[in-house]
Parts: structure tokens; C-alpha cells; sequence
């Protein structure tokens, strides 16, 4: 796993743990005091980035301030603006969907770094135009299968971004334990999506997983050192 | 040694409690424990850590079955015992703050 990655799992942990519960939750506060040196001098310095963005930026704030209805919001108010662009690519039904939700994974993981609002439209914009050439590309090198065999799939088919989202939470996890609780994840999202729950549903789940992912990997190495000592 | 009683730990082992011998999923613990989908997890690791909690793969064949294999978690005789002795003795019981279950259901994800 790269470094790159690391950090982009740690901005995410740390943006979505203030967005979520609008104050730092008590699981950061856990891994502030078990952090030590180095890590310690990053987490400090990435909290206060994101409570800087969070005070200065109107627009970030409103759309993080912590809950489904302020992001549905955002949503709505920008969805038409993706709908736009992916329409000009002539991508419809399902395919739009895939590519739209690309883009709200996207902007989940640009969140630490947005600092303008103003940008946002054009971000979007210059985002989805990138995922819909990727996805016109994709699948002209893919076979078309029965349509009808796909959808009839989709209920059980976890939402793909959801799915990333959750292998993103199994990342900073001890390595031995990452397949496991992979597993683990797939299997739930499986069950939620089975359930009828929504994109935004099964985002959330994993979006929760993401938040408590350090707290699981504190007392996953507890383990390790406990049976090192037995 | 216990772990710390914090509310979402008296919830799970509340769950986990009410029919002990019953194998659930990590869903079905939220469910019946009142929480989010996916914030257990760690708890679980704390108590499957000291011994109360055991988990084993569901033995199916996932190809047969068309879906994943479910992760099952179950006290063990131990940890029930244990369990229920830390639950009647934390200060701040579930029991006495009435009316929680159902706000921290509300956000409950997945039904």
C-alpha cells in the first residue's frame, strides 16, 4: 500500500470525523492521545487544517455540518450540473448512475482539500467530463452482456463506490487483519444492498466504517502486543 | 478485566445477552443493539480480544449460496457470565437513561 494512500485514508477519516458528528468525536480524540511523535505532529497539523476549512469555508461547512440532509442539499444542488455533463456523453440509465456516483466518491475524498468554494462547479464539472471519457472508453473495450442478466443483479450488487469506500477502511488496519475484515465488509454491504438500502445508504455505511477504522486498528495491535507477551 | 462500559459496549453486550446461545452477524448485533450499521467493529474486536466474544466464518459455499459468507459472533460461556456481571455493575446504566435506544435507532443505516 503506498503512502499516498495512507494519507488520503487518513484525510478522509479525519474530514468525515468532524463532518459527521460536527464536533471532533471522541474516537479521534483517542487516536490524538495514543499518537506519538510524528504521527502525533501530522494528525495535529491535518485537525487543524480541516477545522480551518471548516470555519472559513460557508460552503464546505454547510455541506459536512454533519448529517445526510445537509450533503443531500449539496447534492441537489449540483446534480443537475453532472447530470449535464454526462448527458453531452450520451451515457443514460445505469451507466449514468455508475459515473455520477464516481463523482461523489470523488468529491468525498477532494473534500480535505477544497478550499475555495467558488471552485466547486468547475470541479465537478472538469471531474465528471474525466470519469465519463474513462467510463466510454471502459466500456468500448468490455463485450456487452444480456442486459436483462445485469439488471436483474443489481438489488444484491453492492454500489461500487461503497464498496471502495470500505476496502479504503480496511487500509490502515494491521496487515494480518485487512483480508478478514474485508471479507467482513463485503459480506454487510452485500446483506444492506440485498435489503433495498440506497447508494446513499450503503455510502454511509461505509463512510462509518472509514470513521472508526483507526479506533478498530487500535484494538486490533493491542491485540498483537498482548499475545507477543502471553 | 472489563472493558470499559461506555454506552454503544452496554448496547452490544445487552444484544449479544438476550439470546446468548444464538449465533448473529455483525448487521444483526446493530440491529438488535439499537446502532449505526458499521460502528461496531470495534467493540467486537475489544471483546472477541479479552475472550468473551467468539466469531467464526459461516460455513457455506459462497458460490452455491449467491452471496458472500456472513462473519457469526457468539459469547462465550465465559464472557456471558462476565458480561452480565460488568452490565449490572456500570455506573452509567443503559437502563436508567430511558429513551436512547430508539434516537441512536433512527440512524440505524440498513434495516
Amino acid at each position: 500500500m503506498s503512502h499516498k494512500r495512507r494519507n488520503l485514508a487518513r484525510n478522509i477519516v479525519l474530514a468525515l470525523s468532524i463532518a459527521l458528528t460536527d464536533t471532533r468525536s471522541h474516537e479521534l480524540d483517542v487516536v490524538l492521545k495514543s499518537a506519538t511523535g510524528k504521527a502525533k505532529k501530522i494528525l495535529v497539523r491535518q485537525l487543524s487544517a480541516m477545522e480551518d476549512l471548516a470555519a472559513n469555508s460557508a460552503l464546505v461547512h454547510a455541506s459536512v455540518q454533519g448529517d445526510e440532509k445537509a450533503w443531500n442539499e449539496l447534492a441537489q444542488r449540483y446534480a443537475w450540473l453532472i447530470a449535464a455533463v454526462i448527458r453531452h456523453y450520451r451515457l443514460t440509465g445505469a451507466d449514468a448512475q455508475d459515473v455520477s456516483q464516481l463523482v461523489w466518491l470523488h468529491l468525498v475524498e477532494h473534500l480535505p482539500q477544497l478550499r475555495e468554494p467558488a471552485a466547486l462547479p468547475g470541479w465537478l464539472v472538469t471531474t465528471t467530463k474525466r470519469e465519463c471519457q474513462r467510463y466510454v472508453q471502459k466500456s468500448r473495450r468490455t463485450v456487452s452482456i444480456d442486459p436483462n442478466a445485469a439488471r436483474v443483479q443489481r438489488l444484491g450488487v453492492p454500489a461500487r463506490a461503497a464498496a471502495r469506500v470500505a476496502g479504503l477502511a480496511t487500509r490502515v488496519l494491521p496487515v494480518a487483519h485487512r483480508a478478514r475484515y474485508r471479507d467482513e465488509y463485503q459480506s454487510e454491504l452485500y446483506e444492506i444492498s440485498s435489503a433495498g438500502a440506497s447508494w446513499w445508504q450503503q455510502m454511509m455505511y461505509a463512510i462509518r466504517l472509514l470513521d472508526r477504522s483507526w479506533e478498530l486498528r487500535f484494538e486490533l495491535r493491542q491485540q498483537k502486543t498482548r499475545r507477543v507477551r502471553s | 478485566m472489563a472493558p470499559r462500559m461506555t454506552i454503544p459496549t452496554q448496547l452490544v453486550l445487552r444484544a449479544l445477552l438476550e439470546r446468548p446461545t444464538r449465533e448473529m452477524y455483525g448487521l444483526e448485533i446493530c440491529q438488535a443493539a439499537g446502532l449505526a450499521s458499521g460502528t461496531i467493529h470495534p467493540i467486537l474486536a475489544r471483546l472477541e480480544r479479552l475472550g468473551w466474544l467468539e466469531s467464526r466464518w459461516e460455513e457455506i459455499d459462497p458460490a452455491k449460496e449467491g452471496r458472500p459468507k456472513r462473519r457469526y459472533y457468539q459469547l462465550s460461556p465465559d464472557g456471558a457470565e462476565q458480561a452480565r456481571h460488568a452490565l449490572a455493575n456500570a455506573r452509567t446504566s443503559v437502563s436508567r437513561l430511558p429513551g436512547l435506544r430508539p434516537g441512536l435507532a433512527a440512524n440505524g443505516g440498513a434495516t
